[in-house]
């Protein structure tokens, strides 16, 4: 029962990521795996839906194998430190690749009007 | 010997009365009406000069008491032109708009004088609920007027609530005149805080942080030394200096016909220095003869005029420019401007111009448990420094970073060197070097190109339709309402990932102003009132992206700006922590290999249970409040709707729901 001891914030955070449709995949693990990203703090430098920012990279629709997810977030030498199998246990980084797979891909620039208008100047 | 010239031979026996023949008069000082006749009856002969005997009771009451104070027209109450009337006279020939303060007794004397004698006008005085958040509206203020405000605090605790904000504008190269009360006396202090809470050395506490201080012991000296320190302050490198006013030189009256001579010197701000010539022309050979050649700069341009001189080099050698976003030192959509680090690793020279971290610059630093660094430049890569990082440094509280060697180091001001600079390149351009320049500047417009095309795809892919909203969304949906505006934006914008300095067009110089310089937080918010008051005249629609941590650190900014009526449009960056702690934390559990999945870095990081409502928050203090906005579509309507009101003259305040960074 994890989500029982999330805080408030948290939840709220979840199903904010439903109403956004970030999270709309059929898949349990995936929906766990929504869960475990937040607790695990992944969003922390990757944000809410793994878009990326200042402080990590995009992580959402990763082209890595999970084989090679997992070796890099078990053994990353970079910024980004070291989760061992200690702090994020193996079925966790599991649903959380399967999240990080299921969040929907984002508009094309150029459906989105504010763009456009933008880039037009 | 008439009771004038008598009053002057005893004021001039007792230092500490120099110019005050009635200070005893002042303020129900210690000595009482009836004691002072006790001691001095009338008609009795001026007190004697201080004895090197150790004095009598009667004797000491004496030396600090004066003769011959004229009669007050009613009992308990002054004559004449007190203390700080003249000090606000010589305040009144600096140009200075606004003191902001927090009122205290300690500094009652020029209070009451800049409201009433001076009319509290130039300057005027600026209710402020905290010194720390009063000095940071002067720092945000100076960005943007480029002429110094006045902060007034109380002695001791009100300087101690300053000084966080003293030392981001010394990190941020800004000036302020800081002024405190204190009574050095205790002979004529009143019972309770000026007595308990009194300091030998008030300036002490932050020396180390500020250029100059001086506790003028006349007010011929404080004229002298008020000049003096608005001429150091505003001297670059620009940074906060102090004047201890002594409550009894506020206070007290100076006999009638004693100031004839008082004066208030001329302020002739000295010119900063330029590189020395023989380097300078050293450094323009090298990067003429440079295949990569780099600016890296921090707070460069001081003024509008260092903007133009930059552009003007850059484009003279159509070279790149890393701008570290001091100050606004380069166009950010100009084909030259370069972001992070790539343009550096490439770079056959590197100038650095009023950097504060040349090292951090040229190596990287990955914060990992071995703490990985080396250089990011290629060997043989040649560095030149310019700035006045070497003629102005302290010890103890630092703001330099390690120690970076460089080939040429000129000790000038950066923005005073860039005319010698450019004529100095500009002589060795020949032939060769202009096809080698020219050539360069098409890669550097290919490169500016494909860049800028990615931006749009970036936003697109960045939680464009995601709650909380991101912050590519949120700059571009304030964009599109500000873009033909006269705008600025008066806060920095890392919080939420540059996104406005990759979208939005800075390309005048008071459209941006840098951060805080000493990383103190609870700056954001009143360094954007005080740069927004300095707009106000130009009508401009001024921006502040407000991160959450940052506001509950000194809300009372907002109040100040209804108050005030300060027009300030505060879009909050709401994403409910302090959120570099958040990644410190983890950082730490990883390495430490604990703690992680169960959440606990949220402990003493976040700021949530219960959320803020900051909307609320602004509305009690008489801001508009508007949210909190979490749906991206939403977030349009209630910009528009706060942007009329902030058009209409006043403050107002969007509370958005954000993503992380």
């Amino acid at each position: 029962m994890h989500r029982k001891t999330l805080p408030g914030f948290v939840s709220a955070l979840l199903a904010s990521l439903f109403f956004a449709g970030a999270a709309q995949a059929a898949d349990a693990a995936a929906e766990d795996g929504a869960a475990v990203y937040s607790r695990s703090g992944c969003w922390g430098c990757h944000a809410y839906l793994g878009q990326g920012g200042r402080d990590g990279p995009q992580i959402a629709h990763t082209a890595l194998s999970y084989e090679a997810f997992s070796t890099f977030v078990r053994n990353s030498t970079g910024d980004m430190p070291p989760f061992t199998a200690r702090i994020v246990p193996d079925a966790d980084l599991e649903k959380i690749y399967a999240y990080l797979q299921s969040i929907p891909e984002p508009p094309a620039p150029e459906t989105l009007p504010l763009l456009q208008d933008v880039f037009s100047d | 010997m008439t009771d004038k010239s008598k009053s002057k031979q005893a004021v001039t026996k007792v230092d500490r009365r120099k110019f005050m023949a009635g200070v005893a008069v002042a303020g129900a000082a210690v000595v009482s009406t009836e004691a002072k006749s006790a001691i001095l009856p009338p008609g009795a002969p001026a007190p004697a000069a201080p004895s090197a005997m150790r004095p009598s009771t009667v004797m000491a009451q004496a030396e600090v008491a004066t003769a011959s104070v004229s009669a007050p027209a009613y009992p308990g109450t002054q004559n004449g032109k007190p203390g700080s009337d003249y000090m606000v006279d010589v305040l009144k020939t600096l140009d200075i708009e606004y003191i902001v303060t927090n009122p205290a007794s300690s500094c009652r004397g020029i209070h009451e004088s800049i409201v009433n004698y001076g009319g509290n006008r130039m300057p005027e005085l600026l209710t402020t609920m905290h010194e720390e958040s009063g000095t940071a509206m002067a720092h945000g203020y100076f960005k943007v007027a480029l002429k110094p405000m006045g902060s007034l605090c109380h002695g001791t605790v009100g300087l101690q609530h300053a000084a966080m904000a003293v030392y981001n504008a010394w990190c941020d190269r800004a000036p302020i005149l800081m002024m405190i009360g204190n009574e050095m006396d205790a002979n004529v202090r009143r019972p309770g805080v000026p007595t308990t809470h009194a300091a030998q050395d008030p300036a002490a506490m932050i020396r180390d942080f500020t250029k100059w201080d001086d506790q003028p012991g006349s007010l011929q000296h404080f004229s002298e030394s008020m000049v003096r320190a608005y001429r150091i302050s505003m001297t670059p490198p620009y940074e906060p200096v102090l004047i201890v006013m002594g409550e009894e030189l506020q206070e007290g009256v100076p006999e009638p016909g004693h100031f004839e001579n008082f004066s208030i010197p001329k302020v002739a701000l000295p010119t900063p220095p330029q590189g020395e010539s023989n380097a300078v022309r050293e450094t323009a050979a090298m990067l003429v003869a440079a295949e990569n050649p780099v600016f890296v700069v921090d707070r460069v341009a001081r003024t509008p005029a260092g903007l133009a001189l930059m552009v003007e080099l850059a484009e003279l050698l159509q070279a790149t420019v890393v701008d570290q976003g001091g100050r606004m030192n380069f166009p950010n959509m100009h084909h030259l401007a370069a972001r992070g680090a790539a343009a550096i690793r490439r770079a056959d020279v590197v100038v650095g111009m009023e950097l504060t971290d040349f090292w951090g610059t040229v190596n990287d630093f990955s914060d990992t448990a071995h703490a990985q660094q080396g250089p990011i430049v290629r060997e043989g890569t040649r560095m030149v420094s310019i700035g006045t990082g070497d003629v102005y440094i302290r010890a103890n509280y630092q703001d330099f970073q390690r120690y970076q060697p460089v080939d040429i180091a000129i000790a000038a001001d950066a923005e005073a060197t860039l005319p010698s600079l450019i004529e100095a390149v500009r002589m060795l351009l020949d032939g060769a070097a202009r096809t080698r320049i020219d050539n360069r500047g098409q890669a550097a417009r290919d490169a500016y190109n494909t860049a800028r095309s990615r931006v749009a795809a970036d936003a697109a892919a960045s939680a464009w339709n995601a709650s909380p909203i991101s912050g590519a969304r949120l700059s571009f949906e304030l964009w599109e309402l500000i873009k033909n505006e006269d705008w600025a934006l008066v806060s920095r914008d890392q919080s939420i990932s540059n996104w406005p300095h990759r979208v939005w067009t800075f390309d005048k110089y008071y459209q941006w102003i840098g951060g805080p310089g000493g990383a103190g937080i609870g700056y954001g918010l009143p360094a954007a009132v005080g740069a927004a008051l300095a707009h106000r005249p130009h009508g401009r629609l001024v921006v502040n992206i407000q991160n959450d941590g940052d506001c509950m650190y000194a809300p009372g900014a907002l109040w100040t700006a209804a108050h005030h009526k300060i027009p300030l449009l505060n879009v909050m960056h709401n994403n409910r922590a302090y959120h570099q702690e958040v990644m410190h934390l983890q950082r730490m559990a990883s390495w430490r290999q604990r703690g992680l999945s169960d959440g606990s870095w949220r402990v003493a990081t976040t700021i949530e249970n219960p959320n803020v409502d900051y909307a609320k928050l602004a509305e009690s203090m008489g801001v508009a409040g508007i949210g909190p906005i979490e749906n991206p579509n939403d977030l349009a309507p209630a910009l528009r709707r706060a942007i009329d009101i902030v058009k209409a003259g006043e403050p107002a305040l969007v509370d958005v729901i954000t993503q992380p960074r």
